[in-house]
């Protein structure tokens, strides 16, 4: 009987609840609203890098070599080589779309080819390179001209190589450009440094180490050239090999001025580059965890944990600052983040940069 | 009624259809929101945010399912999103209902009464697990049938079924427990007719 009645009562609270008028809104207003944040979406989506899944806690991960192959002999056989894209100007391409054996040629505009957390590369005007691995390790052949590689750092791992000619060039995540000029191979390291030796001994340590802000002129065979010290740079000719961790902590030490480039320091990037953003993007981590950490209160031994994605617009002077949580912390500790993310600088740019990442919280 | 031309020029980026489907659904979503919610004060930003995120969706919308289904399924998860994240933040305590200092003046009492049931009852939902909530608010509030219900949590409709059953076992048995509901128990004890003729409105 008593079990009944309680339906009977369910049953009556749930039509009452059925009847419940939803609340009056102010649809215009609503509608205003998100016309005006779907546009901002639209234009996130369209200028941020399209890398946005980043979970922090795997951002060590990429485990990518990047292996840039530099000879002036007809190409080693390449599987299938698919016609070369004509670049008519200036464009990112997504690398993890293009066929193994495509092969890129920058005619009167430098082409940008993008690979998702793991590297960005720049054909010159005048240069052709070939795709020859793309998963596991990037591989690329320089058939001709020179080529500007920004890689993330991959802490960790021995994480890239560069092969050139005959030449191995090991480079831990950093910003370099390989030039094949004559019979030369011209390398310089920006940021990061990098290892050359013979390219078949994969195993053996480098012949050379450049690091940040040295310059190399080597031959083919990767066994003889020299090496431009930097001012800043030490033993960079004839250093022993290192592990890519001690040359991380290295380059912590040696990292010359964010806009500074191998070839053309006066001259300003499109973007900051990826180094800068990553960097700045655990910068970024650190804020939200620390803010979400004071702002959030403690559970009876519960962990919180919360996922947002986080859009940060940097500026090209720049400055940064948080263009949205979504979905949305509390305002305290948004509030806070914000404060956090304000006094963070990048590397300047011309044109800045969105860029979206998932975070995910705990507390 | 769903519009797969409307919903095929908004995948294509049209901010227009975008708007149009905005106007033609929030009645509805607004609609399921309440009812999974109860009364919130976040009912315009969870409304403003499920068609945040079906403009960040769509284009993996397949044309599988219905748009409304799939409109559902959107609304539900970025309520169940909400519950979770608010779970997470510092909140303001409620008091019990006879503490709360209200103005009920311009109310009848009858309607307070409802006022408060409606409050206990959402109570005794939020003890649900998420899953069984869904699904006991699309059938019993929202009218679905569980095959319906199946395609918007992605369940079996068994699965579906089973919720159900054990949203409703649940439910019932921590209905005593609730005073605001309590007081329907003596009521409906006193009407002996109101078991006879569950639609007949005690006095």
């Amino acid at each position: 009987m008593a079990r009944e009645r309680e339906e009977e009562i369910l049953r009556r609270v749930v039509r009452e609840v059925r009847s419940d008028a939803v609340p009056e809104l102010d649809w215009d207003e609503m509608e205003a609203r998100l016309m005006r944040r779907a546009q901002r979406a639209d234009v996130v989506r369209k200028s941020s890098f399209d890398w946005r899944p980043f979970a922090l806690v795997g951002l060590a991960a990429a485990g990518a070599a990047l292996l840039v192959a530099v000879t002036r002999k007809p190409a080693p056989p390449i599987p299938a080589p698919a016609p070369a894209p004509q670049a008519k100007k200036s464009s990112d391409t997504n690398g993890d779309t293009l066929e193994v054996g495509s092969s890129i040629v920058a005619t009167d505009q430098p082409v940008r080819v993008r690979h998702r957390d793991r590297a960005v590369w720049t054909l010159s005007p005048g240069s052709k390179a070939t795709l020859l691995q793309r998963v596991g390790r990037l591989i690329l052949r320089l058939e001709s001209g020179s080529i500007h590689s920004e890689v993330i750092p991959n802490l960790g791992h021995d994480a890239f190589v560069v092969e050139v000619g005959e030449a191995r060039i090991s480079v831990q995540g950093t910003v370099f450009k390989v030039e094949l000029r004559g019979d030369r191979i011209r390398v310089g390291v920006s940021r990061g440094a990098v290892g050359i030796g013979p390219r078949t001994a994969v195993a053996a340590p480098p012949v050379f180490v450049l690091e940040a802000g040295s310059q190399g002129d080597f031959a083919l065979d990767g066994r003889t050239g020299h090496v431009n010290k930097a001012e800043r740079a030490s033993g960079a000719v004839h250093a022993p090999a290192r592990t890519p961790a001690q040359a991380a902590r290295e380059r912590a030490a040696t990292e010359p001025a964010p806009s500074a480039s191998a070839t053309s320091p006066e001259e300003l990037p499109t973007e900051p580059s990826i180094a800068d953003i990553e960097s700045g993007v655990m910068d970024v981590v650190e804020v939200a965890g620390s803010c979400f950490t004071r702002h959030t209160a403690p559970g009876d031994g519960v962990e919180v944990t919360v996922r947002t994605a986080v859009t940060l617009e940097i500026r090209p002077e720049g400055s940064a600052e948080i263009v949205e949580f979504s979905p949305p912390l509390s305002p305290a500790v948004e509030a806070c983040a914000e404060a956090g993310v304000r006094q963070l600088s990048f590397a300047r740019s011309l044109e800045g940069a969105k860029v979206t990442r998932l975070l995910e919280l705990k507390r | 009624m769903d519009n797969p031309d409307l919903v095929e020029r908004c995948r294509a980026g049209d901010a227009e259809a975008f708007r149009e489907i905005f106007k033609q659904y929030r009645a509805e979503v607004a609609r399921l929101v309440h009812r999974m919610l109860g009364r919130s004060p976040d009912l315009e930003d969870i409304v403003q945010e499920v068609f945040l995120q079906v403009h960040r969706s769509i284009r993996d919308f397949q044309g599988k399912s219905r748009f409304s289904t799939w409109l559902y399924r959107v609304t539900v998860n970025v309520v169940l999103m909400h519950r979770r994240a608010a779970k997470s933040r510092p909140v303001f305590s409620v008091a019990p209902d006879g503490l709360v200092p209200t103005d009920n003046r311009a109310l009848p009492d009858d309607q307070v009464t409802r006022l408060r049931r409606g409050r206990a009852f959402y109570r005794l939902l939020d003890r649900l697990s998420d899953k069984k909530r869904t699904v006991f608010v699309l059938h019993e509030l929202e009218g679905m049938a569980p095959s319906e219900i199946a395609k918007v949590v992605g369940a079996p409709v068994l699965t579906v079924r089973t919720r159900l059953f054990y949203a409703r076992r649940e439910l019932l048995a921590m209905i005593r427990e609730e005073p605001a509901l309590a007081s329907l128990v003596s009521e409906l004890s006193e009407v002996g007719g109101a078991e006879a003729n569950p639609e007949k409105e005690p006095a």
